[in-house]
């Protein structure tokens, strides 16, 4: 072999521990950006399942409006309380009624909960509204 | 050397390959694994199996991920970076609270200027006022009595055989006797003429009225109390024997008196907060307490006045009467912000700021309510004094049941076919669509019909005799039929129709000692705020209780007699529109549209749809409904319809 080839070969590699870096690091980014947007609007209640439910694509600009089993309502992921939720759908509506409002509802939560909330979403003309249910690949831990 | 070191390099078709090799094996188990998997698990019982196995498996790593949440919060932090994180928290955290703030310090100065308009307009009231208050509600009360006294002997000569039939001609004969001698001019001159005057008269009065109940209490009680006349009876002497006490307590110099707290309202600070964006979060906070706490006397203050014109009481006792509690706060007040040394120390100094913040948004959210209302009273105040000229007496008020203003309602009620329509929308309208209540119905008397059994079809006439103003009748079963639900009007959506009011949030009881009376207020009266909580009837707790009804007739979850309610709901109207409300209720109320008083019913009385009819004002957007319900004996309900006035016309 010639030097003149070695040096061609020698030429020719890839260096594969920046793209390494650059792989994790993305990978990290991804991770970290998605597990806050779980934090930040996800509460701790046992979704009930559905076997018919249609599977959606998460929207960018949903608004997560959460009750717990003891009725306790959440907005954002943020604890708050019914007067303030009024104030809330009131804004909403007025801004943009075709915004899609999920309501994550524990299996527990009283029914008269959920239609009072139901309720206060068609009152403010939100209409695009939907309850989640549990998913298998979602919701595995 | 070289040789091999050539051979176990990476090449660029090497790593090509690889990574097709790998994708390649991924997506084979991604796409063979899942369905080998459910293969496997097919019998009936694998999948609650695998159900199970899912739920344990997830309590493990919750367990885990706790264990390892531990850890981490247990982890250290360098100063600067944790100095760096908590302004950065603090930073997004403040960004709404300034917001708030700043509309808070607006809505106290614009609720400066509503109590002191309201609180002007208390000073106007004069002797006058209240004489001619107690004029108007004499009249109604006292015809009221002579009629409950024709419907005890009606029961007795049915049913309690001659000892009570004497008993109660006595008290008819004794409710005419006292109702000419207070229709006649010369008595109400004198009573309004004089404070000495009025106390002996209201002595004689009322000691006339306890022998007359001495003499037949006994017998009474032999007469079925479903039928209610003995609680009509008793209803309007202790309603007579009140207001004849109010009478005698009456000095309109402590009448208008400011108590302290109220004195000094309208001598806050005026000062905006100066650099409010140099204050940490907890400042804010604290800041936010204390203008909140100057909204919350503000608006004690004009609520109070607005009361006491409403019901002619003193306004020390009004402001004692009323109850504005404020959220508490959960986030100490004053807290440090100590620099965080851990992650968990930095994910609770997290928590905190998040907590502040939503304190401060529940203190806004609560001081824009009052600053809501605080410019409806003021509007309600401006339009007019309570008796004064251009404005007619209580029973203006939206007392349905009261007597007429300047004389024609106790004609009418004497005739025994005032009216139950009124049109309260020029009032509404000249107060701007928010306030304007003290003068509706001028002239179109607002008393109680008494006809109760001549129905007829269509529009009877009733109240002043310039207005022809017209009551509709209703055919309870067509209606209840027909009427719809909902709470929402706007082109698109044609009423031909009823609609009756079917989303209510309701709360009670509060005790009434089986005694219609109005002026004993509870807090939602004061402002509605459906978070809160209050000490009721036999010391329950109570809280707004969200109910929808699928019937006309709306009743309270939790029934009790001898109690007081409140209903509270909110209607939207796409354009401001004149609407027909049909009020009934088992048995007395009171309603309120956007803080004004539109009906007023003293009466205990079984439920009938076309008690009452009020043609009002709804403005553009969403408007507010506020019911009150007095129970008695036995049941208790209330109905709320709306409908067009050109359908009926």
């Amino acid at each position: 072999m010639s030097r003149r080839g070695i040096e061609d070969e020698e030429a020719e590699e890839i260096p594969i521990t920046p793209l390494i870096d650059a792989v994790f690091l993305l990978l990290i980014f991804f991770l970290v950006s998605t597990m806050i947007k779980k934090l930040n609007r996800d509460i701790e209640i046992d979704l009930p399942e559905s076997v018919s439910a249609e599977r959606l694509m998460p929207a960018r600009h949903n608004r997560v409006i959460g009750l717990n089993a003891e009725g306790d309502v959440y907005y954002e992921g943020q604890p708050t309380t019914i007067q303030s939720l009024h104030q809330s759908m009131r804004t909403l509506g007025v801004q943009d009624d075709t915004v899609q409002i999920r309501l994550d509802v524990d299996r527990a939560t009283p029914t008269h909960r959920v239609i009072e909330v139901l309720d206060l979403c068609r009152f403010n003309r939100l209409l695009n509204v939907g309850i989640r249910t549990y998913d298998e690949f979602y919701n595995r831990p | 050397m070289n040789s091999t070191t050539a051979h176990n390099r990476v090449t660029p078709g090497r790593i090509l390959l690889i990574s097709v090799l790998l994708q390649a094996a991924g997506l084979l188990v991604f796409y063979f694994a899942e369905p080998l998997r459910k293969s496997v698990l097919t019998p009936a019982e694998a999948p609650r199996e695998a159900q199970v196995r899912d739920r344990a498996a997830a309590a493990r790593l919750r367990t885990l991920e706790e264990q390892r949440q531990q850890q981490r919060e247990k982890a250290a932090l360098k100063r600067d970076d944790a100095q760096k994180l908590a302004r950065q928290m603090e930073r997004e955290k403040a960004t709404p609270i300034l917001d708030q703030l700043r509309d808070m310090e607006k809505i106290r100065e614009d609720l400066k200027r509503d109590t002191a308009t309201v609180l002007d307009q208390l000073a106007e009231r004069s002797v006058e006022d209240m004489s001619q208050y107690l004029f108007d509600r004499l009249h109604p009360l006292s015809t009221q009595l002579v009629v409950s006294a024709e419907q005890q002997r009606a029961q007795a000569d049915l049913e309690a055989g001659p000892a009570v039939h004497v008993a109660a001609r006595s008290l008819l004969d004794f409710a005419e006797r006292e109702r000419a001698r207070l229709l006649e001019p010369e008595v109400f001159e004198r009573l309004r003429a004089s404070h000495g005057e009025v106390s002996a008269a209201q002595r004689r009065y009322i000691d006339q009225l306890d022998q007359a109940q001495a003499a037949y209490t006994g017998d009474l009680n032999r007469i079925r109390r479903e039928n209610h006349v003995e609680y009509q009876v008793n209803l309007r002497r202790d309603q007579i024997a009140g207001l004849l006490g109010e009478a005698a307590e009456l000095k309109v110099a402590t009448m208008n008196d400011l108590p302290p707290e109220v004195a000094s309202l309208t001598e806050l600070p005026t000062e905006a907060i100066h650099a409010l964006d140099d204050l940490s979060v907890p400042e804010l906070h604290d800041q936010a307490q204390s203008l909140f706490e100057d909204i919350r006397q503000l608006f004690s203050g004009a609520r109070a006045a607005s009361m006491a014109l409403e019901q002619h009481t003193s306004m020390t006792g009004a402001f004692q009467a009323i109850q504005v509690p404020g959220p508490t706060p959960s986030f100490p007040s004053g807290a440090a912000a100590a620099t965080p040394e851990t992650v968990g120390e930095l994910n609770q100094y997290a928590a905190q700021l998040g907590q502040a913040a939503r304190d401060v948004g529940q203190l806004w959210q609560q001081a824009h309510n009052m600053g809501v209302a605080g410019r409806s009273m003021a509007g309600r105040a401006g339009t007019g004094g309570p008796d004064g000229s251009g404005t007619p007496g209580p029973a203006a008020n939206g007392h349905g049941r009261g007597g007429g203003a300047g004389g024609v309602g106790a004609a009418r009620a004497a005739e025994g076919r005032a009216g139950r329509y009124a049109d309260l929308t020029p009032f509404m309208y000249a107060s701007s669509g928010e306030g304007g209540v003290q003068g509706f119905a001028s002239g179109h008397g607002g008393g109680r019909d008494f006809t109760a059994g001549s129905r007829r079809s269509g529009y009877r006439e009733t109240g002043s005799d310039t207005s022809r103003a017209r009551a509709p009748w209703l055919s309870e079963d067509k209606v209840i039929k027909e009427a719809l639900p909902g709470r929402m009007f706007n082109r698109d959506s044609p009423r031909t129709g009823w609609l009756y009011l079917d989303t209510w949030y309701v709360i009670g009881p509060w005790e009434n000692h089986s005694r219609v009376n109005h002026e004993q207020t509870w807090p939602p009266e004061t402002l509605v705020d459906l978070d809160a909580t209050y000490e009721g009837k036999h010391g329950q707790k109570l809280a707004w209780q969200f109910h929808q009804s699928d019937n006309i007739r709306i009743k309270p979850p939790a029934e009790d007699e001898s109690s007081t309610y409140y209903a509270y709901t909110e209607v939207y109207f796409e354009e401001a529109s004149d609407m027909l409300i049909a009020v009934a209720s088992d048995d007395a109320a009171k309603v309120w549209l956007n803080d004004q008083l539109i009906w007023r019913d003293d009466g205990i009385g079984p439920w009938r749809l076309d008690e009452g009819f009020r043609k009002v004002v709804f403005k553009k957007g969403f408007n507010t409904l506020l019911v009150r319900i007095e129970n008695g004996p036995v049941t208790c309900t209330h109905s709320i319809l709306l409908c067009p006035p050109e359908i009926l016309l």
